[in-house]
């Protein structure tokens, strides 16, 4: 029952794998029905928390997570499988906080991150008093980092191969490793169940009709390379940290584009809030803040090329007025 | 890639000279290259690869080929692949590729880095053994330091939990090698009344950059006291604050007797 739970709580991991298989689950229309409303919810940015009692429904939800994905991989739709993996994240790590060590320890391990509670052959310091200081191997670190300055490797504590990392920290790595894991969606073996396309059409019309896009488009080689690759994961649907988001929208607007535009823009990432990202453009415009330089953007980690230019708003030798 | 530089504009007999002696030490050079049946390797006579896509299945059989045609430029992939010869390159397959850091130098003129080549050297090693062995934790074994046969060194790494790393991950440990955004006031927590302020700040003992800034601060104070502080030329007063930052307390009030 206790692995059950578990499974339920983490249907992504070894032991949910392993449950379906020795219980060798066939796809229900009730567990149909629960892929497809876990998509749905991740679709509207939610995720929902399981209600199951019984031991039946529990093994339907956690053969839910497997149906989410065979519809993702027949609809190979990047925008969708984003939003699922953002939501499935958000969902497991409401569970991290209050996981015993042992379980937490095994999901943790199993995602690639495995923690050391001390490291004897070098002494660390305990940073800003936070106790119970926990050292994640390096490369585990560079791969499941948020993207943010705060996680910036140069102001961590980096010794003898381990990163220094807080409870709350390393939570936050394996939420990320999660979003990654629930967001590589294998092909489809064989040939598609009905079931499944039949669930894809569903989700179809729940799908933004016409990919949200920018209505001001600009010519090839207008942005410098920093602001044009964060465009460019933004058509992907990538997820992009606070501090790019709040560049290109500093950038952006800067460009004369308006609050609705850059709002229709960001609606392509995974985890977008109309009502937040709204209120933080508009927020950006009123505060008139000026475009961060290259050398900011070089410590957040945005810039990628060396142009050598000062500003962005430099980009060939133009400026552009701000509005 | 690795490079074997010769001079290619010589005439044919020094060609052929050059070509005997390249044979001759292939014959008995000590190969190594890790995995070598997952490499790609490309070939030159006229340019630095004249041909690529090609492939051994061992140390010996790359050896046999080098001591048989012997071409003036050899080069292999730092990239593993399952399929090495394979065409296009999305193929071949990618398995990893060594972490390599790449100290390259700029001078004038054609000679004008050879000179200078002594400082990179310095620094290529101060690199792997300060950032690559101490901060990363990769075994010398696992390290292979090379000159590029041009301007610089290349350090490779083959240290296997590397070798998956991304584009994007490798450039965070470039720009924590090169310090690129780093934030020293992170090192630092302040608390207490203005007048008594208590700042915890980074040992000399400290890992990483902690250490680092503060053996820089503590070396600046006692070569050039004067750009910091006045009081900072009564020895005693120098010493319990560089002392006070052995210890990883850098209060004000720490020298606070003569202000």
């Amino acid at each position: 029952m206790d692995n059950l739970d578990f499974c339920v709580r983490y249907p992504f991991s070894n032991a949910a794998k392993e449950l379906l298989e020795k219980e060798s689950i066939s796809p229900t229309p009730e567990i149909m029905d629960k892929g497809l409303a876990r998509l749905k919810s991740a679709l509207s940015g939610k995720w929902m928390k399981s209600t199951a009692v019984h031991e039946s429904e529990k093994l339907a939800e956690v053969a839910s997570y497997a149906v989410s994905r065979m519809i993702l991989s027949y609809m190979r739709n990047r925008y969708l499988t984003n939003k699922f993996a953002v939501a499935e994240a958000k969902l497991a790590h409401s569970f991290f906080e209050k996981e015993g060590d042992g379980a937490l320890g095994t999901i943790s391990e199993e995602l690639g991150i495995s923690v050391k509670k001390e490291n004897q052959s070098d002494r660390f310091v305990t940073i800003h008093g936070v106790n119970g200081i926990l050292f994640v191997p390096l490369p585990a670190y560079l791969k499941f980092s948020p993207r943010s300055i705060d996680y910036k490797l140069v102001n961590r504590s980096v010794s003898n191969g381990f990163v220094s990392v807080n409870p709350h920290e390393r939570r936050r790595l394996m939420e990320e490793a999660v979003r990654k894991k629930a967001g590589e969606i294998p092909q489809l073996r064989g040939g598609v169940p009905d079931s499944i396309k039949k669930a894809a059409e569903n989700l179809k019309s729940d799908l933004p009709k016409i990919e949200p896009q920018s209505t001001v488009t600009f010519k090839e080689g207008d942005n410098p390379p920093c602001m044009e690759k964060l465009l460019e994961s933004l058509k992907k649907h990538e997820n992009l940290n606070h501090q790019s988001r709040w560049a290109l929208a500093v950038y952006l607007t800067a460009r004369g584009m308006s609050v609705e535009q850059i709002v229709s823009l960001y609606s392509n990432l995974p985890d977008f809030n109309e009502k937040i990202t709204k209120y933080q453009v508009e927020h950006i415009k009123k505060r008139g803040y000026s475009v961060p330089s290259c050398a900011t953007l070089l410590s957040y980690g945005i810039c990628c090329a060396d142009c050598r230019i000062g500003s962005p708003l430099n980009w060939k030798g133009k400026v552009w007025g701000a509005v | 890639m690795e490079k074997t530089w010769v001079q290619n504009s010589m005439d044919p007999n020094e060609r052929q000279f050059v070509l005997k002696k390249f044979s001759a030490y292939y014959s008995n050079a000590n190969i190594q290259i890790p995995s070598i049946n997952q490499r790609e390797f490309g070939f030159g006579n006229i340019k630095k690869i004249d041909a690529r896509h090609l492939s051994f299945g061992s140390a010996e059989a790359f050896r046999t080929y080098l001591v048989t045609n012997t071409p003036l430029f050899v080069s292999h992939s730092a990239a593993y692949y399952e399929r090495p010869d394979a065409t296009p390159m999305e193929r071949k397959g990618i398995l990893g590729a060594d972490l390599i850091f790449d100290l390259d130098l700029h001078a004038e003129g054609k000679y004008g880095v050879y000179a200078m080549l002594g400082k990179v050297k310095d620094d290529a090693i101060r690199l792997m053994e300060d950032f690559i062995v101490s901060d990363f934790g990769i075994s010398k074994k696992e390290i292979i330091l090379v000159f590029s046969g041009n301007r610089g060194y290349h350090i490779h790494v083959r240290d296997t939990d590397y070798l998956g790393l991304g584009s994007e991950e490798r450039r965070e440990l470039a720009e924590y090698a090169n310090g690129i955004g780093l934030n020293y006031l992170n090192f630092f927590d302040v608390s207490g009344p203005k007048r008594a302020l208590r700042i915890i700040g980074p040992k000399e003992s400290d890992s990483g950059y902690r250490g680092r800034f503060a053996k820089a601060v503590i070396r600046a104070i006692n070569e050039k006291t004067q750009t910091f502080s006045r009081k900072f030329s009564n020895i005693e007063e120098r010493e319990r604050f560089t002392n006070g930052i052995k210890e990883g307390n850098w209060s004000p009030n720490n020298f606070q007797s003569v202000q």
